[in-house]
Order: C-alpha cells, then sequence, then structure tokens
C-alpha cells in the first residue's frame, strides 16, 4: 500500500506541472465560402477561373482588400461584419477590365460560445445578396448557415455565376 | 474478514449465541492537493474535505463538501466564477482485511455530486481581421450542477487513526444545459464546467475516531 501511494504522489506532481492555460485546438475562423461558376446549359455548371481578383470589403469610408490581383482561382473566402447585419463588398474578376460588381451580403448573426480557451464568435445566417451585374450573372444561396464548419454539403455557402 | 469482529459470547441454557459487534470509526479527512494545485494554478482554486463512516461490512458511508472557483482573465474573455458542492455516497472494500485492525484497504465507490454555481457578468472580445475587434457582454448566472461519479482509490493508515490514501474519479454530468452557455473554466468538486465528462485525483490525509 505505501508503494502505491508512492507512485501515485509521483503521478500528482507531473500533473501539477502541467497547469498551463488550455489551448485553444479547435476551429475559430468563420469564413463564408464563395465559388465562380459557369453555366454550360440550363442544368449543368462548371467551375470559371477568375485570371485576377479584386475582392474588396467597404467598412464605412475605407476600403479593405481581400484578394488583390489573385491569380486563376475559382473560389475564395468572404468575411461577413460581425458588427452589422450587413456588408457591402467591391468584386473584379478581372482586375485587367475595369469592371467591379457590388456584392451586399445581409444576414442574421448568432453569437457563439466556443470554449473557455477560444472565447466567443459569431455565427451567421445568410438571408439575401444583391448584386449589381456588370461581371455576374446570377448569385446562388447553397448553404445558409456560414459556422466553423469546414466538412460542409457542398463546400461553399455562395455560387457566383458569371 | 471476520478476524476483526469482537464476539462476546453468551451462555445460554441449551445454546450458545454470538452476538457480533463491530467496531464503528469515524473519519475527517482534507484533500491536501488542493492548496498544492492551487499554487500551481492562477487561474482556478478548490478546497475539499472528507467525512466517512464504517458502517460494517467492509462498506463506507461518504459525504465531501468544498468550494472554489475561477478568475479567467484571458485577452478574448473575462470574468470570474465560484461555487460550493457536496458529494455524498458510498465506498466498498475490495480486499479481505489481514488482520483484526488493518483498516487499510483498496476500495470502489460512487458519488453524487451537487454544485451551486454563480458566475459574474462576462466580457468579450472577438476579433477580425477585417472588421476589426468586436466587443460584449454576457450577462451573470447561478444555477446548480449535477454529476455522478465513480471513485476507486486506497487508504492506508500511515499512522495510528492517521490516513492517507488518494481517490481516482470519473465524473458524469447530469444536466449539460445550463452550462452550455459560458460553463466556468473551473466548478470545484468537478472540474472543467465544459467538459460532460472529466477526471480528477484527490490526495486525503484523514484523521479516524473509533468506538465499540
Amino acid at each position: 500500500m505505501i508503494r502505491i501511494l508512492g507512485v501515485f504522489c509521483c503521478l500528482f506532481f507531473i500533473v501539477a506541472c502541467q497547469t498551463q492555460r488550455d489551448p485553444c485546438l479547435i476551429p475559430t475562423d468563420v469564413n463564408m465560402r464563395v465559388r465562380s461558376m459557369k453555366k454550360l446549359t440550363d442544368s449543368t455548371s462548371t467551375d470559371s477561373v477568375l485570371v485576377n481578383l479584386n475582392l474588396t470589403a467597404v467598412d464605412n469610408d475605407t476600403l479593405k482588400y481581400l484578394y488583390l490581383g489573385a491569380k486563376n482561382i475559382s473560389s475564395f473566402f468572404v468575411r461577413l461584419s460581425p458588427k452589422t447585419d450587413s456588408c457591402l463588398y467591391l468584386l473584379q474578376p478581372d482586375s485587367s477590365i475595369n469592371s467591379i460588381d457590388t456584392l451586399h451580403f445581409y444576414y442574421g448573426r448568432q453569437l457563439k460560445f466556443l470554449s473557455n480557451a477560444c472565447g466567443y464568435t459569431y455565427f451567421f445566417t445568410i438571408d439575401s445578396v444583391h448584386f449589381t451585374q456588370h461581371n455576374i450573372d446570377t448569385i446562388r444561396i447553397v448553404n445558409r448557415d456560414v459556422t466553423t464548419d469546414v466538412n460542409t454539403n457542398p463546400l461553399e455557402h455562395v455560387q457566383i455565376f458569371f | 474478514m471476520c478476524l476483526f469482529l469482537s464476539v462476546a459470547v453468551f451462555a445460554q441454557k441449551d445454546s450458545v449465541v454470538k452476538k457480533i459487534i463491530e467496531p464503528k470509526q469515524i473519519r475527517i479527512g482534507l484533500d491536501i492537493s488542493r492548496p498544492i494545485l492551487n499554487a500551481f494554478y492562477n487561474d482556478r482554486y478548490g478546497y475539499e474535505a472528507s467525512v466517512d463512516y464504517y458502517r460494517g461490512n467492509e462498506k463506507y458511508w461518504v459525504l465531501e463538501g468544498g468550494f472554489g472557483g475561477s478568475n479567467i482573465d484571458y485577452d478574448n474573455l473575462k470574468y470570474t466564477s465560484n461555487n460550493s458542492f457536496l458529494r455524498f455516497g458510498f465506498e466498498k472494500s475490495m480486499v479481505p482485511r489481514l488482520y483484526k485492525s488493518d483498516w487499510d484497504y483498496l476500495f470502489f465507490g460512487m458519488r453524487y455530486g451537487l454544485a451551486f454555481i454563480n458566475r459574474s457578468e462576462a466580457s468579450f472580445t472577438t476579433s477580425d481581421n477585417v472588421w476589426g475587434t468586436t466587443l460584449g457582454t454576457v450577462s451573470s448566472k447561478n444555477f446548480t450542477g449535477h454529476w455522478l461519479e465513480i471513485n476507486g482509490g486506497i487508504r492506508v493508515e500511515i499512522f495510528k487513526n492517521i490516513f492517507a490514501g488518494y481517490n481516482l474519479r470519473a465524473k458524469f454530468m447530469l444536466n449539460q444545459n445550463p452550462f452550455k452557455e459560458l460553463p466556468p473554466a473551473y466548478v470545484a468538486g468537478y472540474g472543467k464546467g465544459e467538459k460532460a465528462t472529466t477526471f480528477d485525483l484527490n490526495f486525503f490525509l484523514l484523521y479516524a475516531l473509533r468506538w465499540k
């Protein structure tokens, strides 16, 4: 019995020496995933490669670039604002062509507790997207819930058809 | 097992009747590991004490209690919490006594735990590299937590009437709903409030009072 007590004391001090703050080990980024597409027929579509993407958030009167001259991509992230129920983006599929569309996302916000180590974040539910049609043909919302889940089916939340 | 039992023999006219007198014992103890752990952690504290009563047949009733709390002061989250708790249940020795006054034992036990928890208003921030920092608060909350425990451990009489021993515990929260909205980082008596199952160690020093 005394030996068992001794072993326990050793274990206890090992545990006591590992008492740092828990690390945040779960995903915290909440990104709306967007896929650019083009229709082949009424029922089929495929990815549309954006040759030189500029994507800019409009925060009051300030412009913040998320993508600046991004080459040959067909999917990208958009950050929704946790401060308001809508946010405005400027989308230029090819920066060599001076034609810009505006994307106005409308959504609901839900405060979400992740863990004590990771704190809080906001999840979003997309209501609608208003947009101009200089380059864009149409927009389809395929998954309204924007969370930390990166294994949704389909993967993207919004499809933009050019 | 029956060696330690005191036996009184009464002669009667045609037969012998044996009256078995079991020793009685109450033990009070303190978890001496908690003050040591409190010194290691700067965001939580807790204290635990125990009382058990030997009820015969190598079984013990156990009542445990204590208090503690947490003080979360992270960049993105700040609040305090405190709680008191009670646990009661039983322990059953799993080894036979070697001799009459052998009170050392290896045990299995169960507990029901109950904690009364107060969490202060919490302030939090979220940060976004496009939209900047968002501030917010979560209102304070008082609630209770219930859990069941499976226990194992040993007790060794290191000096006359002085015991040392440890408990290994697996704890299973019974009411998880109140813990969904900002559970305290530490609930004394249970462990991490955000976990549905926790594991814990205690190291007790106990003093025994015995009578017959």
